[in-house]
């Protein structure tokens, strides 16, 4: 029998003042925040305001306080994320640097990665950015070439990266490089580094994606010497280093909250008594309280040190679906033209619409996913 | 999950599993009532599962109930007995056992008192299993006030049965009352002004719950074993994404109805209610096309056992308010509280 069910998970009662706090702190920052704005979700970039998110200690919640942490639980994460972008924050300089990056150098990195590198992500001042993707390598991610090799001052590395989110405001990539090829096993010979993109024989170019903004970039390595300690965990552990890290890339609540202006906008304009606009709203009232429930299922399965890989592909499945249908209702039941200026609902429709085809791509592509859950069903 | 509801889940499905085969379902079509099955049911307790003396119960333990009917498809007014027992305990009148309906009445029914007596006029719409129960519990509004009433039809004067099917060939009856007293009656408040339907539609998203896992465990066995192109189809990737969007829609209606279970007879039960029926409907809608299409030829026959499952998605996703009903619902709600309260309103608790 199948078994892809998620236990509910209650949130415990010190998450309340948390989210009244977050939500009090929110309320005035972002007081002059445009709808526009806040439909630029999670992408929307704002150095001061992850400043000030670290001064709060929103940043690295759940990490040991010896590294600039605060000790708190996964819960109490989950409801500063969720509330933030329920908020529409611009929290795209720490987002990466908070969910992914900092866990990894935690669980894998050197010790002065963990004593000099993380307390600054914590304080909201490094940001990173993820050197995953190639122009060969979309999401067959094995078959990556990029090169390291060793060298008497450490590590030498040639390569592209590509659709590297962020990379030109970021300090640091976390990188995946070959090290060594195996014909037998293309998962063996990967290896994790972290590279200071500061270092000479990096250049970074963004690329302007369809709504016109430069959000990702390709990242050119050449000759890129990198000392020897900045090899992350153990050479050739890349693959299930990486595969760690997307299990944190692909669980949260950003995977089914990157509409949600959009969603209060349509609120906002739908009129009384309208009946095909109770229905719809309705309908995607009803699919956003279900994935939150999902959603935070799965934050309870990790707090509990349990392995969501399947489920977490479930929810990201059904949750970027949902971010893209909200666009497409959103001009069945309104007469609006996306765009059109001086109306919070076309404005962001425009945004949304437009951003919304890359829901299902980034962070592992629908297909993909949809890949592990028939595997999780006893599919191969 | 707690050891009490292992327990109940435990016991039910082994019951179900042992008793009903597609011999049993296809008597069940041809119009038998199946006593026996009943008799077993009642013995376990099942109908009495959220009013059991001294357990203390909830809708989370009945799901698992509500759950294997679904999962099981079986063929009694089970789903039924377990809202309508509660809904009696909840008003405070008499439990007798036997199988139980519910009914809700619509705005064109009277409810009226006379004296110390209730008395019904009008029609009772496509009653589940009419024909077949001991008493029906109804729901309405008397003098302002919501009522729950009992009707027996074998003693109460002056009612008319038309009979009808759903889909699945499951008795629908339309009740013609002419002045028909109930047997007993309360007022109730804190239920909400439509318990009937609110919590008959929840047992409902539960059974869909059941019926969606069933498929989904069907057609993931079928694309294992049945072989094309010299391998099983289940290894070609079209056939392994269907199944895994099965999987998804699966996942998500049960998440929705636990969440209904979970604020059952709570002052935002009805909201909850409203998301679980709306999101099982459409979870139904894709379990039931892509069970479907994985099975090929051989599931749209009678003798295959998928249709037992997917007829009654077809009828459930209709029954005690339809996805647009409840959509409609929360989406005026939803409305009405406006945009800058929605995400404070999905988090309250």
């Amino acid at each position: 029998m199948v078994n892809l069910s998620i236990p509910p998970c209650e949130l415990p009662p010190e998450c309340d003042a948390l989210r009244v706090e977050v939500r009090e702190f929110l309320a005035a920052a972002l007081a002059d925040h445009t709808p526009r704005e806040r439909a630029r979700s999670w992408m929307g970039f704002d150095a001061d305001f992850s400043r000030k998110l670290g001064a709060r200690g929103w940043i690295g919640l759940t990490w040991p306080k010896q590294y600039g942490g605060h000790e708190r639980s996964f819960l109490e994460r989950y409801v500063v994320m969720e509330e933030l972008l329920a908020a529409g924050a611009p929290v795209a300089a720490h987002w990466i640097a908070d969910r992914q990056s900092g866990p990894l150098l935690l669980r894998f990195g050197t010790e002065a990665m963990r004593t000099t590198v993380v307390p600054r992500i914590a304080r909201g001042e490094a940001f990173f950015c993820i050197g995953m993707s190639e122009p060969d390598s979309g999401s067959d991610l094995a078959s990556v070439r990029s090169r390291a090799e060793r060298v008497p001052e450490g590590w030498r590395l040639n390569g592209r990266k590509i659709w590297t989110s962020k990379a030109h405001r970021a300090h640091f990539m976390i990188a995946l490089f070959r090290t060594s090829r195996d014909e037998a096993n293309r998962h063996a010979g990967l290896t994790q580094f972290l590279v200071d993109l500061s270092t000479p024989g990096i250049l970074i170019r963004p690329i302007r994606d369809l709504t016109g903004a430069e959000n990702f970039n390709e990242v050119l390595f050449e000759n890129v010497i990198l000392p020897a300690d900045s090899l992350i965990g153990k050479e050739g552990d890349g693959w299930s280093q990486v595969t760690t890290e997307l299990a944190f890339e692909r669980s949260g609540p950003e995977r089914y909250l990157s509409s949600i202006e959009l969603l209060i906008q349509m609120i906002r304009a739908a009129t009384p008594g309208n009946d095909r606009q109770a229905v719809a709203i309705g309908k995607l009232a009803a699919e956003a309280k279900t994935l939150r429930r999902m959603s935070l299922g799965v934050a309870g399965m990790l707090d509990r040190g349990e392995h969501p890989g399947v489920v977490a592909a479930v929810v990201k499945d059904l949750g970027t679906t949902f971010e893209q249908r909200i666009p497409e209702i959103a001009t069945e039941i309104f007469d609006m033209e996306p765009g059109s200026a001086g109306s919070n609902l076309a404005e962001v429709a425009a945004q949304t619409l437009q951003s919304s085809v890359s829901f299902s791509l980034r962070g592992g592509t629908r297909e993909v996913l949809r890949g592990i859950i028939a595997r999780g069903l006893g599919l191969r | 999950m707690s050891e009490a509801r292992l327990l109940i889940a435990d016991s039910v499905n082994r019951l179900f599993a042992d008793t009903i085969d597609r011999a049993l379902l296809e008597r069940f079509e041809s119009g038998e009532w199946l006593a026996s099955l009943w008799s077993q049911v009642e013995e376990s307790g099942f109908d009495q599962v959220l009013c059991l003396e001294g357990a203390a119960t909830n809708w989370l333990d009945a799901q698992s109930v509500l759950r294997a009917i679904g999962y099981n498809r079986v063929p009694l007014p089970l789903a039924e007995s377990i809202v309508g027992n509660w809904l009696l305990a909840r008003a405070g009148l008499r439990i007798e056992g036997g199988p139980i309906s519910i009914a809700q009445c619509d705005d064109a029914m009277t409810l009226t008192r006379q004296g110390d007596r209730l008395i019904l006029n009008g029609r009772l719409v496509r009653v589940p299993w009419g024909r077949h129960v001991k008493r029906i519990v109804v729901g309405g509004t008397c003098e302002g006030k919501t009522v729950i009433g009992i009707i027996n039809p074998s003693t109460a004067n002056a009612m008319r049965f038309e009979h009808d099917v759903n889909v699945a060939a499951e008795p629908r009856d339309t009740i013609v009352c002419e002045r028909t007293a109930c047997d007993a009656f309360a007022f109730v408040s804190e239920m909400g002004s439509d318990p009937v339907r609110t919590y008959g539609a929840l047992a409902r998203a539960a059974t869909m719950g059941g019926a969606i896992e069933s498929v989904l465990d069907q057609a993931v066995q079928y694309a294992n074993d049945r072989v094309q192109f010299g391998r099983p189809i289940g290894k070609f990737q079209a056939v392994q994404h269907l199944l895994a969007e099965l999987g998804s829609e699966s996942a998500a209606a049960t998440a929705a109805i636990t969440g209904g279970c979970e604020s059952a007879g709570s002052a935002h039960a009805r909201m909850d209610v409203a998301a679980a029926k709306v999101r099982a409907g459409e979870a139904a809608k894709h379990a039931a096309r892509i069970a479907h299409q994985v099975h090929g030829a051989i599931g749209f026959t009678y003798e295959h056992t998928l249709h037992f499952a997917t007829r009654r998605l077809w009828s459930w996703r209709n029954e005690l308010g339809n996805d647009a009903y409840w959509a409609r619902e929360l989406g005026a709600a939803v409305i009405s509280s406006g945009g800058e309260r929605f995400w404070a309103d999905m988090t309250a608790r």
